[in-house]
């Protein structure tokens, strides 16, 4: 998560990395607050370009992954404030 | 809520228990019987060919390699060589959890393993395993107004092989949160419903995944940035359900009928599940891995899969690319997000270092799981020795008796 720090709030920009084509990704635009679920440095060190957030506002139609925690590539998410 | 640091005395019963618990399970692990026997632990420490052949069918059944006795021995090795995880689901020792005594209620995520193999293992090895003392860290947030929480590093393990060769460790994180009263439940996820395009686009990375087998991957042919083709499993079905251990041989087994017990934290996956509004009691019909009901009283959204299913993958993904004569060094994965049963995932990698370190050549890969809703659910990292077009190969010795 070096890019990003927890409470961080951001928007998801982009699909992930080989979504697949057939399928609309509906959390584009997505916001989120980035959270601290697995706070673990031993075990989380090696994955840190994931990140894991908390969907707070997402497009209609993904109003059922609002509250869900979800993780994102950290290169598909932009930090809006924090 | 809990402070990190200070118990109650329900609490500090429960890490006596842990403390005592983890002096005694520290040391050489006995084989499997009972119960452990029944979680598919090897009963003896003899690896036998059809073990690792079953192993192999039960977990990658499209890979000759891993089961196929004729297969295998044209190729580096001879011979059947396990699967990268053989070791780790059939000699770890017996997991356990942490014992939440009535009044507090234990739930937690399995976040993963990490494990590496210095060998190959071959049916006639011998294994044996030490398992070192289970570590808990109170991980409470300092706010005070958060459950308690541990992490917990159980069947943290390295094992030996009948020449005194360390051949394999492994090490599982595990985040315990523990309740006073009932966990929450996370939000309800509705099933995923699938187009016929997207059944039609599983169906082609199902039908065409295919083992690189016998066509050796050289390191000077890989480079950082290659993405893996992806693999995929799913719509997941129900796990089968844990069956009870056979009868010892010449005992009429004692019947025995199951009883409701007040569950005092995960996994329950026998006996039942208490409505706490009723008064009821339900079967947990294989527990959280099966039943919404057992997911959601641990505090799951609901069903979701068992951690083999994301890290299987994940694992098939680089086992296919590799070839044959490659060798998984390091496994390690976080399983972080509870996948519903029915979803599907798709396991992609990408290779991220290329280097040489004692004179091995070798490939660092970053794997992830991604499902159709949009998330990554799982993540993991490998190690892979490759062949390098240095090393004259084969160049096995020629020796002359005639």
């Amino acid at each position: 998560m070096a890019k990003f720090k927890v409470s961080d709030k951001v928007k998801v920009i982009s699909s992930p990395v080989n979504w697949p084509p057939v399928t609309k990704f509906t959390l584009a635009g997505a916001e989120a607050t980035v959270a601290s679920w697995v706070d673990w440095p031993e075990a989380m060190a090696p994955y840190s370009e994931f990140v894991y957030v908390r969907i707070d506002q997402a497009a209609p139609e993904a109003r059922d992954y609002e509250g869900v925690f979800m993780i994102f590539l950290e290169d598909t998410l932009e930090k809006i404030a924090g | 809520m809990a402070v990190r640091g200070i118990y109650s005395d329900l609490e500090k019963k429960m890490l006596e228990t842990f403390e005592k618990d983890s002096e005694s399970r520290e040391g050489w692990s006995k084989p499997a019987t009972g119960m452990e026997a029944a979680f598919n632990l090897a009963g003896s420490p003899h690896v036998t060919a059809a073990m690792v052949q079953e192993y192999g069918v039960s977990n990658d059944p499209w890979n000759p390699f891993w089961h196929d006795a004729a297969w295998a021995t044209a190729s580096r090795w001879g011979g059947l060589i396990a699967h990268p995880w053989f070791a780790a689901d059939r000699f770890k020792p017996l997991e356990k959890m942490l014992e939440s005594p009535r009044g507090l209620f234990l739930t937690f995520y399995l976040m993963g393993h990490d494990l590496e193999i210095y060998q190959p293992i071959r049916p006639g090895d011998t294994i044996r395993a030490w398992l070192k003392r289970p570590t808990l860290e109170d991980v409470t947030d300092p706010n005070g107004k958060e459950p308690r929480r541990f992490h917990y590093i159980d069947v943290w393990t390295e094992m030996f092989n009948q020449r005194d060769e360390c051949i394999f460790s492994l090490k599982q994180y595990i985040d315990i949160t523990i309740y006073e009263g009932a966990p929450k439940a996370d939000k309800w996820l509705p099933d995923y419903g699938y187009t016929p395009q997207e059944l039609e686009y599983l169906a082609q990375i199902y039908e065409t995944e295919k083992p690189r087998g016998s066509h050796v991957r050289f390191w000077e042919d890989v480079n950082v940035g290659d993405l893996l083709p992806p693999v995929t499993t799913g719509p997941t079905p129900p796990a089968n359900l844990i069956a009870p251990p056979p009868p010892k041989p010449g005992e009429v087994p004692k019947r025995v009928f199951p009883r409701p017990v007040e569950p005092t934290g995960g996994p329950i996956m026998f006996g039942y599940i208490p409505d706490r509004k009723t008064g009821l009691w339900y079967p947990t019909q294989g527990g959280r891995h099966n039943s919404d009901r057992a997911a959601q009283f641990e505090g799951g959204p609901r069903a979701w899969i068992y951690n083999y299913v994301s890290r299987g993958i994940m694992c098939r993904c680089v086992t296919n690319w590799m070839g044959d004569d490659a060798f998984m060094c390091k496994f390690g994965w976080r399983h972080i997000w509870r996948t519903p049963l029915g979803d599907t995932l798709i396991a992609h990698g990408k290779i991220i270092r290329k280097y040489i370190e004692n004179a091995e050549h070798l490939v660092d890969i970053r794997l992830w799981c991604l499902n159709l809703r949009g998330t990554i659910t799982d993540m993991a990292t490998t190690t892979l020795k490759l062949l390098s077009r240095e090393d004259p190969f084969p160049n096995y010795p020629k020796v002359i008796n005639r």
